[in-house]
């Protein structure tokens, strides 16, 4: 923890700095530093150092219920394999191509931003990431309302309840993720853009990053062990 | 005793609390944490494990009770520090804070209370109506979870907020609470499930929220304490060092 | 906007679409026929991409150690567990 602390306490000069030293930030970052702290704390942490403290816990979260949820199968194997035969692993596909462009895009609108190549298309990628979740919850809701449609909800069995526990906590970040897009659109539109603003907009980036990887070890979890 | 030594002392409520609260919980007293019986146990199963670890529950509630005691001031501490951000202005998110120690003490009292209420005439009780007394009491546990969430976002936020040269905690702290305030969700579907991992005696119901609960008690009682000793100007204008009076931001 | 998309993560991002369709036809329509070898190619890709995701989305790669070095261990651990629990269940 106090590794944490020290790090963003030590990059100071890069806060005060101007849009293009921030800009700078992976590159400059990386090689420079001769001095005491050494290879372990050197190089450019994409947002604020608190962001990933809430970043890494909430994946130990997701570890944590994708081994629950391998070990509860191996105790229901053929309930798990014929619950799961009954997804449409289409709906998942789907929306893990929709995360991959819109993770894309991200990427496309902090690029442009940041190294200043071309700011005033910047809020337009995130726009399209922002449709591109809404695409993810429209297709969520049919896949929904197909399953219970069905009479398959979460009481169902082992395999439903945690269906829809994995995907249901999902899809709350995915919405608190569109809220974080909004956001990013909002700041890049601004006419004048400052370093604690970039660094507003990595940390942004990385938790709607973090929506993308979920869902990529998600999707196979449920729709593709057999 | 100095005032100082007293505030240090307020921080390490939390780490009392939360010894106390697990030993109180944990085998050889009442049990609960793991569960020995589960939602599908019979009534029988359920009377049984009480007449036979009457004098182990009652005194799990004992000890539980008086832990819970220690609950309020670690909520007060951080309230009362958190207070300085709100210097100036009207102190919302630190009354929303007292609201909600009051709400999260009186569970925890109640869940004890609930243990001992289980435990006082078990024998003679009718194991159908024990064994749903023991079900209200895993409801008290682990049920209560969107209160908690408010009051950690109403913490989190104060420290994002924090402008000061010398922050009152860490900024990082912030997403410490943010990450609980998330995270203990799982739990609150524990009343739709009767087996399964959301089941009371499940992994989401009750191990993971209660570990995300005692690691947020447990580091905002380190921060309290690192606090309250930083804070060496024990001066009446220890306040207006670094916040001045009056809304701070023209913004 | 060439030069946006004059990145890594494009090439990554290429990568993962196919990757995608890949494990989509090994899960979905059996392209392998044994389901055990199956399952564990498609969850050891899963933990690749999100890996890729870190590193080139997230910019992980330019990050201090102890931060890749965290994130790297939750990808070996998440991998391990799964895949081992599954083998051993």
């Amino acid at each position: 923890m106090s590794q944490t602390t020290e790090t963003s306490a030590s990059d100071g000069p890069e806060v005060s700095g101007s849009v293009a030293a921030a800009a700078r930030g992976p590159i400059a970052a990386e090689p420079t530093d001769g001095e005491g702290s050494g290879r372990w704390s050197v190089g450019h942490i994409p947002g604020e150092a608190g962001i990933w403290i809430f970043i890494l816990g909430d994946m130990t979260l997701y570890a944590a219920l994708f081994g629950s949820f391998i070990y509860d199968r191996s105790a229901h194997v053929e309930q798990f394999n014929t619950s799961s035969a009954t997804l449409h692993t289409a709906f998942g596909m789907v929306n893990t191509l929709l995360l991959l462009v819109s993770s894309i895009s991200v990427v496309y609108g902090i690029r442009s931003v940041r190294e200043g190549l071309n700011p005033k298309r910047a809020p337009l990628f995130f726009k399209l990431a922002f449709l591109c979740a809404l695409g993810f919850v429209v297709n969520k809701f049919f896949e929904y309302s197909d399953l219970l449609h069905n009479q398959l909800d979460p009481t169902e069995n082992t395999f439903y309840t945690y269906y829809y526990i994995l995907t249901g906590i999902h899809l709350t970040h995915l919405l608190a993720g569109m809220a974080v897009l909004v956001f990013l659109w909002k700041v890049a539109a601004k006419p004048k853009i400052a370093a604690p603003d970039i660094r507003a907009m990595e940390s942004g980036a990385s938790f709607w990053h973090v929506v993308d990887l979920l869902w990529i070890v998600l999707f196979p979890l449920l729709y593709l062990v057999s | 005793m100095s005032l100082k030594k007293a505030h240090v002392w307020a921080g390490w409520t939390g780490a009392i609390f939360t010894a106390g609260f697990l030993i109180a919980c944990i085998p050889p007293l009442a049990w609960t944490i793991p569960p020995k019986l589960s939602p599908t146990s019979s009534p029988a199963e359920v009377h049984r494990f009480y007449v036979d670890h009457l004098t182990q529950i009652r005194a799990g509630a004992w000890l539980g009770m008086v832990a819970s005691a220690f609950y309020y001031p670690w909520g007060a501490a951080i309230a009362a520090m958190t207070r300085r951000i709100e210097n100036g202005r009207p102190p919302i998110l630190t009354y929303t804070q007292l609201g909600a120690v009051g709400v999260a003490v009186f569970n925890s009292v109640l869940y004890f209370f609930w243990m001992a209420y289980c435990a006082f005439r078990a024998e003679t009780m009718d194991p159908e109506m024990l064994r749903s007394l023991n079900d209200f009491q895993y409801i008290l546990l682990e049920f209560e979870v969107f209160p908690l969430s408010l009051w950690a976002i109403a913490i989190g936020l104060l420290i994002l907020l924090d402008k000061s040269p010398k922050p009152v905690f860490p900024r990082w702290t912030a997403w410490v609470n943010f990450w609980f305030a998330g995270l203990v969700m799982t739990g609150q579907f524990m009343i739709f499930f009767k087996t399964g991992p959301v089941a009371w005696n499940g992994v989401l119901a009750l191990y993971w929220p209660a570990s995300v609960f005692f690691t947020w008690i447990c580091i905002m009682s380190y921060m309290v304490i690192k606090g309250v000793n930083s804070e060496d100007g024990v001066t009446q204008d220890a306040d207006q060092q670094n916040y001045s009076i009056g809304p701070a931001d023209p913004a | 906007m060439f030069a946006t998309a004059k990145t890594a993560a494009t090439p990554v991002f290429a990568i993962l679409v196919i990757a995608t369709l890949i494990s989509y036809s090994v899960g979905a329509e059996h392209g392998v026929d044994n389901n055990r070898v199956a399952t564990v190619l498609v969850l050891t890709i899963a933990f690749a991409k999100a890996y890729m995701v870190g590193l080139y989305f997230q910019e992980l790669r330019h990050a201090p150690l102890w931060l890749r070095t965290l994130f790297r261990g939750w990808c070996l651990v998440g991998w391990t567990a799964v895949v081992g629990i599954y083998l051993l269940g």
